[in-house]
């Protein structure tokens, strides 16, 4: 038997797919929704530009929590939610939603310490200037942090990688998924070794992509 | 211009500070007006109060005829493009070129690129940035920061710039050449300026009027040359002092010795100061010659604050009591300043 058919390159294929597919759909939503979180939470807390206690508190609050449950006990709690949304609890769409919710408050925070980093003086400049709230978070707040944020969705990347792992522990599908079942269950040591460079790869270019882009974007 | 009527400033919370205590002044349009004080004095609360960065507890605000006190939100963003402030920090957007920096002001108000660049180019080159427009902030020294800082104050074209200590992160030299430019944009625009330093060269160098601040409240203003020709508080006498010295030198006065009553044997000491008009009459031999006493020159010097030359002179009167007596009553009624500043043997 030869040590690595053709049926287990087929297998780590889709498993590397499924992975993709769970890191980029929680991430492109977790920044649709966590950036403009984010700023939310900065810009309406005190002495802002649009201070609301209320709001500001309530957004903290629910962040605060969602940020506090462990990812594979969210994963198992939101099981009714997520059969709601996509119609079934396994499989590899399932498992996009909790690794979404863990990811918007997780960006959402970053993003936040991202944007409060930003020089007061300019956002004082830009009032000084007559900019409304709106021209102050997408013409200086944004911008101002963009090498930042690029880096926060950088660790995200990273840390859905991971997270996608233990989604696929419990049916999620993805290279998790594969490393326990054959690596673990079967003491298949080559298919272990395979998912951990694959997984290791993935981590790799988005670092590297990631503070690229980021650099490039850096004028400071 | 500017119309400031009785500011009060509290800043709230736990520890209540009353940065600003009934503050009243009005700045003419195209004149120069500076605000001095030491750290902490209110000077940054009070400028922040002119364009409404900052809202008044108390009193209100009139700039070019609008009372900004009581407008809305948006009113009062419309107001603030009349208005242009340039910062210690320079406070630039370092995502943004040169170029993009001052464009920045016509981007918020919506005028096309070509109106933004039709508008901009003269001013950066007023400013002599015309060959640094796609730099960074990063790449730009502190005195091109700054130029920066005015030509996007300027782009809007306001009627009033607002100047927070806009030279104390800059060396003497760059200092002054900001300074400089700041005065030809206010001849050349007829903008009002008002400029808060706690550097009495800079009200020295370019100001029309000061007002001093102190602990929130104003406690001299009027014309830069009255001031400086008679200071009537202590902190303002630092001040002038700072870049003026009024005072005898530490080494005259130690083998002096200065004393409050005209004793015996001591003679009047006086401070003699003197504008650049007033100096033509022989002020000195005509003392000697009509009251026949002898005068003792212990120091003098001549300042120039802007154009106008100042002197002063610092002299001691010996002779006949009744006559020197006599000689200091003619010195009060020239047009010069005199003060016994004290009796000394010497
Ligand atoms: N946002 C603020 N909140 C509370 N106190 C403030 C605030 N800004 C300034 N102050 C206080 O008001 C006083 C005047 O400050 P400021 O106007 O910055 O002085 P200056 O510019 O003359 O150094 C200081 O005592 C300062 O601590
Ligand atoms: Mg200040």
């Amino acid at each position: 038997m030869p040590l690595f058919s053709e049926m287990m390159a087929d297998l780590m294929w889709t498993g590397f797919l499924e992975t993709l597919q769970m890191t980029v759909v929680s991430t492109v939503i977790a920044i649709i929704v966590g950036v403009p979180l984010g700023v939310v939470l900065v810009v309406t807390s005190k002495n802002q530009i649009l201070e609301n206690y209320s709001v500001n508190h309530i957004l903290g609050v629910i962040v605060n929590i969602l940020r506090s449950i462990p990812f594979i006990i969210l994963m198992v709690a939101i099981i009714p939610f997520t059969r709601l949304v996509v119609g079934t609890s396994i499989g590899t769409t399932a498992a996009c939603v909790p690794l979404t919710i863990a990811a918007i408050p997780f960006l959402a925070r970053l993003v936040e310490t991202s944007i409060r980093e930003v020089d007061s003086g300019v956002v004082e400049a830009a009032r000084a200037m007559g900019a409304s709230p709106y021209q102050i978070i997408c013409k200086v707040l944004l911008p101002e942090s963009m090498p930042t944020i690029i880096d926060n969705i950088t660790v995200l990347i990273i840390n859905l990688i991971g997270y996608s792992a233990m989604a696929g522990a419990v049916g999620g599908g993805g290279l998790g998924d594969i490393a326990i079942r054959y690596g673990y269950q079967r003491f298949d040591g080559t298919i272990m070794l395979i998912t951990i460079v694959i997984l290791v790869v993935m981590v790799q270019i988005a670092q590297v992509g990631g503070d690229m882009w980021s650099r490039k974007l850096n004028k400071k | 211009m500017i119309e400031l009527s009785h500011i009060g400033k509290v800043y709230g919370g736990a520890a209540r500070v009353e940065a600003l205590k009934d503050i009243s002044l009005s700045v003419k349009e195209g004149e120069i007006y500076g605000i001095i004080g030491q750290s902490g004095a209110g000077k940054s609360t009070l400028i922040r109060c002119i364009n409404m960065l900052e809202a008044p507890t108390s009193g209100t605000v009139t700039v070019n005829g609008v009372e900004l006190t009581k407008l809305k939100d948006k009113e009062l963003r419309e107001e603030c493009k009349n208005i242009g402030m340039i910062f210690q920090h320079f406070n630039l957007l370092s995502s943004r070129t040169v170029y993009e920096n001052v464009a920045f002001p016509l981007e918020l108000q919506g005028y096309s690129k070509k109106e933004i660049k039709e508008r901009i180019l003269p001013i950066l080159d007023i400013v002599k940035l015309s060959n640094r427009l796609d730099n960074y902030p990063s790449q730009l020294s502190g005195g091109q920061k700054q130029r920066v800082g005015i030509a996007r104050a300027l782009a809007t074209n306001p009627k009033v710039l607002l100047c927070d200590e806009a030279t104390s992160a800059l060396d003497p030299q760059t200092t002054q050449s900001i300074l400089d430019l700041l005065k030809d944009v206010n001849k050349k625009m007829g903008l009002t300026i008002v400029i808060i330093t706690h550097e009495m060269q800079v009200v020295k160098d370019i100001c029309d009027h000061v007002a001093v601040i102190e602990g929130g409240k104003i406690i001299e203003q009027g014309r830069v040359v009255d001031v400086f020709t008679n200071p009537k508080e202590q902190t303002t006498r630092e001040f002038v002092g700072s870049v003026i010295s009024h005072d005898l030198p530490d080494e005259v006065k130690a083998h002096m010795d200065l004393h409050d009553a005209w004793d015996e044997g001591t003679k009047p000491v006086v401070r003699l100061a003197f504008m650049g008009g007033s100096t033509k009459e022989p002020v000195i031999a005509g003392v000697i010659r009509r009251f026949g006493i002898e005068v003792t020159i212990l120091f003098g010097g001549v300042d120039f604050i802007q154009e106008a030359s100042f002197g002063h002179l610092i002299i001691a009167l010996d002779g006949e009591k009744e006559q020197v007596r006599k000689a200091l009553t003619y010195l009060e009624e020239l047009q010069i300043r005199s003060e016994v500043i004290g009796y000394a043997t010497i």
